[in-house]
């Protein structure tokens, strides 16, 4: 299994062998120097008060090492910075955007990838590239089953996990079959947020690649006719459904929901993508201290978020030396700390100086996963449109 | 026949009305004169049974010997016209009168409703909306209103006012009239002398006490 | 009664249009450009395609008409059995304080005396014997009951606050004591006369408050989001999550879905309109029957009513305060087991965006003000009845296709980004919502006045700045209050036309309600809440004085 994912890794990486400059010293100089006393309007989900906490820690450093304005522009939806770009494209808008600098992942990088709204290729030539896991961490160069090639830079891991109280969920179910028998023992005290909902949507994934006899076509464009291929997802479904909250009839809007009934005592377990939300929420005494994680033993899907900078930003330079300051380990460490923010970094700690490699030293936190399983990529993104669909159509009413 | 008996109406600051008692039969009319602001709007409004806030009240108001002073507005058949005609405007001439006659058969009632109209010159004028009609036409319509609910006892609040010279006369007249042929007992609350009718009595509200 | 008196040198002014093209124009030009997105045949094959949509229109249609219906109907009750007691008195007093309680910070508070693991199931948990929070839909139930009654909370209100308008200047309220008396003289009760004479003459004047509620009701997104059923949602939620999809062939399906909606919001406007004008006939007859109907028990009802009324208020806000400081809230249990303020401690971290927020929402709400009464001065009254649609248009157009409209205008004027953009747009959303706040009072102003000043010599200005504008100094102020919070609970158009540069105390709240942390929501709702509070507070108390010093109200 591992074999097989460094030799797909190492597969990738021919073409760009070539490709891949270190980064040039002279260029980088310049674009440091053309980058201070510019502002950058960094447009992001603010909708956790720990993230909008780090990158105000983020922007004190820009402006103390580089002389850079980083601004924080909130988000509720990545889809809001999506529409404003294509409709300044649309505009005939080429220069002057309104954003520099974007919080993206998946469905949305594809998109503006597709419709050239992405400067680039840029995330290779950064010094801090030669840091990032590429190897290790196959996702930071394929998206969703399609390549980077430079027009994103990794900056986080994320992985699905599942979280609960130790309390209720004394054996924490570490496969489909046995979280099916935990919801047939209690019924009502499970669920998935709705799709298209990501975090749905990739509950819907998770069953599917546990579920699949052969998971190869899954990481292919989808072919017209999905009924036998998704035939495995829906079996699973009908029979889950009924044990679930409000019996498969509702199903709540987001996980951040979720975590709330979690917290109220309406749900046993819950989900996520990162997996040290649990020890954050019990940091931030929000969650009992009995909260634990944990992750199928199978693998469960993982993939990478990015940041990545408009096709028509202004302070396309400041930009990037903000993107290579959140890449350095400095930084990269003190999002990983469980304190601050908990979400894993993209780096090699291998690559790391031995000074570098202290800074990511923590023991586990209360609530953080015991025992971490393999990461499974994300199937190919056309999938995602053909399990809504066919989702709403079975249970979307 | 309408008794009032003792009737004291007073506000925190003074007493507005001091012990008037009066006895008006069928037809009579009882003129009650006064400055503005001296309680004549106020009297009608405690005779019908809407006394003002702030206005403390005490006396017996008896109609055809039943005594009505604790009964609500609705219960105590009795009259009231204002100023404004208050014909209501989303209904028709004959709409408004057949709103004052009591429930009963359809046919009877328009009957009714139509020759109260053509006594009254009006007749025609039922199927109109009140606003087309003039000022005097619907003044008249508005006293027939009144009557059609058959009260015991009517109310009249300076009604004579917005109207001019001529129409005057001839409004006062077809009210009087009106009020004996019905036998109806009237309060008429006015500030202009000629609005008495001859032999009736009057009182003056800015005297201590009432004349006799 | 006879209407006032047009001046006749109004039509004759020159330039009497620019006011309200300074309005038309920004606004027919964000319909174009919402309606182009409209317009794209795929879109609304893959909307009629769509699984849900059957559902979700029927979700939408009858929550509107049930919260209408019942809103109307409660209000009618209300006022026929409540009006001229002291109890009116009080609850006019409150009405403006209940008015500025914003509907999303309400829906919240609402929502969390309601649902499983609130206030109410765990009173009831002890004698339930609920260890749990138990499996039953109390809110987002899919019938849409929960977002009814939070709509008829929110609703009844505001229509109680238009029927008290109406019925406060002293003409009105001394014609409407005769009516009464003349009524009840012929022995029918009070209520008897507010069914059959009172309501007839003043509903006509309350049709467009209740278009307004009909459309807030049939298009509502951020009360349904709290409150309303998931699965499928109302339809103006499946078009508001699809116009802010990244896919621009699914905003298409919304702009077409929103087009749909504001389409059934008219149909049902007309279909009431015919409705009521095929019953007519039937009511006069029933009106004037002559059955006099002794008046029933109902004030203990209706005390009951309104003593009820106030609790859900009271306890919605008070949660919201109760919420802000609950850290953990396990149920049961009726107190939180970890109580922390770290939400307050982020809301105070926050707090320049508040008076961010308040600049704003001062200048737009003047700008819609004055906007609202340049119309009103220069404007003939002809006008309004033909400028009545385009008024309206921005209640009854989805607010997501408005401000995707308005974008394009601003992204081609290069205004986006920038403050005076976000100035200008707020002040396009303020200004109808002025309008109809002002226009009952300000064209029943008595013609009388100019005339008198006139003739005493005095100009146009003077007699405006010195005579009618501190006699109208009461529905002025509010309708600044109601301009104001109307910018306040601006986000799509803070976030899309600010470019997200210009943070408000309600982009903050809902970009972190996407967050999920209830307490740093409480907080913010009730934040929210605060501003537009004081604004109201501060209209109305000065609106009193006004009126107390020129004798104006009734008392």
């Amino acid at each position: 299994m591992i074999e097989r994912r460094r030799l797909l890794a190492a597969a990738t990486l021919l073409p760009w062998v070539g490709a891949a400059r270190a980064a040039d010293p002279a260029a980088w100089e310049r674009t440091v120097r053309a980058a201070r006393g510019q502002t950058v309007y960094f447009n992001a989900w603010a909708g956790s008060d720990r993230v909008n906490a780090y990158l105000q820690w983020a922007a004190g450093e820009a402006a103390q090492r580089f002389g850079i304005k980083l601004e924080h522009v909130k988000l509720g939806d990545t889809a809001e910075l999506v529409k404003r770009v294509r409709a300044e494209k649309a505009a005939g808008r080429s220069t002057d955007g309104s954003a520099d600098m974007g919080w993206i992942n998946g469905e949305n990088f594809l998109t503006m990838k597709r419709e050239g709204l992405l400067f680039g290729p840029f995330a290779e030539a950064l010094p801090n590239f030669a840091l990032v896991d590429v190897v290790g961490k196959p996702t930071t160069r394929i998206d969703f089953s399609e390549p980077v090639e430079g027009y994103e830079a990794a900056w986080g891991m994320a992985q699905f996990t599942f979280y609960g109280d130790g309390r209720r969920v004394a054996q924490p179910p570490r496969s489909l079959a046995e979280l099916l028998a935990y919801a047939k023992k209690n019924p009502g005290r499970f669920t998935y947020p709705r799709p298209p909902n990501f975090h749905g949507t990739t509950f819907l994934k998770q069953v599917l690649l546990e579920t699949a006899g052969d998971r190869k076509p899954l990481y292919a464009p989808a072919p017209a006719d999905t009924a036998t291929l998704l035939a495995p997802l829906w079996r699973t479904l009908d029979e889950l459904h009924p044990l679930l909250w409000r019996q498969g009839r509702q199903f709540p809007a987001s996980n951040a929901v979720m975590r709330q009934m979690l917290a109220d005592g309406e749900l046993h377990i819950t989900l996520t993508f990162n997996p040290n939300e649990a020890a954050n929420e019990i940091a931030a005494k929000r969650l009992p201290e009995t909260v634990i994680s944990w992750q199928h033993a199978g693998g469960t899907i993982g993939n990478t978020h990015f940041l990545a900078i408009p096709f028509n930003a202004r302070s396309k330079e400041g930009a990037q030396v903000v993107i290579d300051f959140l890449q350095s380990p400095l930084a990269q460490a003190r999002k990983a700390d469980i304190r601050h923010w908990g979400d894993p970094t993209v780096l090699a700690l291998d690559k790391l100086s031995a000074a570098d490699r202290a800074l990511f030293s923590q023991g586990p936190a209360p609530g953080s996963v015991a025992q971490s399983a393999p990461v499974l990529p994300e199937p190919h993104a056309s999938w995602v449109e053909a399990i809504e669909r066919e989702w709403a159509r079975r249970y979307g009413q | 026949m309408l008794e009032l008996h003792g009737i004291t109406l007073a506000t925190p600051q003074r007493t507005l009305i001091g012990g008037l008692t009066a006895t008006v039969g069928p037809g009579e009319v009882l003129v009650v004169m006064g400055e503005s602001g001296s309680g004549k709007s106020s009297l009608l409004a405690f005779l019908c049974g809407a006394l003002p806030a702030g206005l403390a009240a005490s006396g017996s108001v008896r109609v055809d010997g039943r005594e009505v002073t604790d009964l609500p507005t609705a219960q105590r058949r009795i009259g009231i016209l204002f100023q404004d005609d208050l014909l209501f405007p989303h209904l028709s001439v004959l709409e408004n009168l057949l709103f004052a006659l009591p429930a009963g058969r359809d046919a009877e009632r328009r009957s009714v409703a139509e020759a109260a109209l053509a006594s009254a010159d009006l007749a025609g004028y039922g199927p109109r909306l009140p606003h087309t009609l003039s000022g005097g036409q619907r003044s008249r319509v508005s006293v027939l209103r009144a009557l059609l609910a058959q009260p015991r006892a009517l109310l009249l609040d300076e009604p004579f006012s917005r109207l001019d010279m001529a129409l005057r006369q001839r409004f006062r007249a077809f009210v009087f009239e009106r009020l004996r042929a019905q036998g109806v007992p009237a309060v008429l609350v006015t500030h202009d002398a000629h609005d008495v009718p001859p032999g009736a009595r009057v009182i003056r509200l800015d005297d201590e006490e009432p004349a006799p | 009664m006879g209407a006032a008196l047009r001046p006749v040198s109004a039509a004759a002014r020159r330039g009497w249009w620019v006011p309200a093209a300074t309005f038309a124009l920004p606004l027919l030009a964000s319909l174009w450009f919402a309606l182009a997105g409209a317009l794209d045949a795929g879109a609304w094959v893959r909307l009629v395609a769509d699984p849900a949509l059957p559902r979700a229109l029927a979700l939408s249609a009858g929550v509107g008409v049930a919260a209408t219906v019942l809103s109307l109907a409660i209000t009618l009750w209300l006022v026929t059995h409540l009006h001229g007691t002291a109890a009116w008195a009080r609850i006019e007093r409150t009405l403006g304080a209940l008015l500025a309680v914003p509907h999303a910070a309400f829906a919240i508070g609402l929502a969390l005396l309601l649902m499983p693991s609130g206030l109410l199931l765990r009173l009831a948990a002890p004698l339930a014997g609920w260890t749990s929070p138990p499996d039953v839909s109390t809110v987002h139930d899919p019938l849409g009951m929960a977002l009814i009654l939070g709509l008829v909370l929110k609703e009844v209100p505001f229509l109680l606050w238009n029927v008290a308008a109406q019925l406060r200047p002293v003409a009105q309220a001394a014609q409407l004591r005769q009516a009464l008396l003349t009524g009840q003289a012929m022995g029918y009760s009070a209520a008897s006369v507010w069914w059959r004479v009172l309501w007839p003459q003043l509903l006509p004047r309350l049709a467009l408050p209740l278009l307004a509620v009909w459309a807030y009701g049939a298009s509502v997104v951020d009360m349904a989001l709290v409150l309303g059923p998931t699965n499928p949602p109302t339809l103006a939620q499946l078009a508001w999550s699809w116009l802010l999809d990244a896919d621009a062939a699914v905003n298409a399906q919304g702009a077409a879905a929103a087009l749909l909606l504001a389409g059934v919001v008219a149909l049902g406007a007309l279909m009431a309109v015919a409705a009521v004008r095929a019953l007519r006939p039937l009511l006069r007859v029933r009106q004037v029957r002559g059955d006099r109907v002794a008046s029933g028990g109902a004030s203990r009802a209706v005390a009951a009513a309104v003593g009820s009324g106030a609790l859900l208020y009271g306890l919605a806000l008070a949660l919201l305060a109760f919420v802000s400081v609950a850290g953990v809230w396990r149920f049961p249990a009726l107190w939180p087991q970890v109580v922390s303020f770290d939400a307050w401690a982020g809301v105070a971290a926050s707090l320049p965006v508040l008076g961010h927020t308040a600049g704003l929402a001062l200048a737009s709400a003047a700008t819609g003000v004055l906007l609202a009464v340049a119309w009103m001065e220069t404007t003939p009254a002809g006008w309004d009845e033909r400028a009545a649609p385009l008024v309206f248009a921005t209640m009854l157009v989805p607010g997501v296709m408005l401000v995707a409209g308005l974008y394009q205008l601003m992204l081609l004027l290069r205004l986006d980004g920038s403050l005076t953009g976000l100035w200008l747009a707020h002040s396009l959303f303020t200004a109808p919502y002025a309008l109809v706040a002002l226009a009952p009072a300000y064209r029943g102003f008595d013609a009388r006045y100019e005339q008198t000043a006139r003739a005493l010599g005095r100009s146009r200005a003077a007699f405006l700045v010195r005579i009618k504008w501190p006699m109208l100094l009461a529905p002025l102020a509010s309708a600044f209050a109601v301009g104001f919070a109307v910018s306040v609970a601006q986000y799509l158009s803070t976030q899309f036309v600010g470019a997200g540069r210009h943070a408000t105390v309600t982009t903050e709240a809902l970009t972190l309600a996407s967050g999920g942390q209830r307490t740093l929501l409480a907080a913010y709702a009730l934040l929210q809440a605060l501003l537009p509070a004081l604004v109201f507070g501060a209209a109305w108390w000065l609106g009193q004085r006004q009126a107390r010093r020129l004798g104006l109200e009734a008392r």
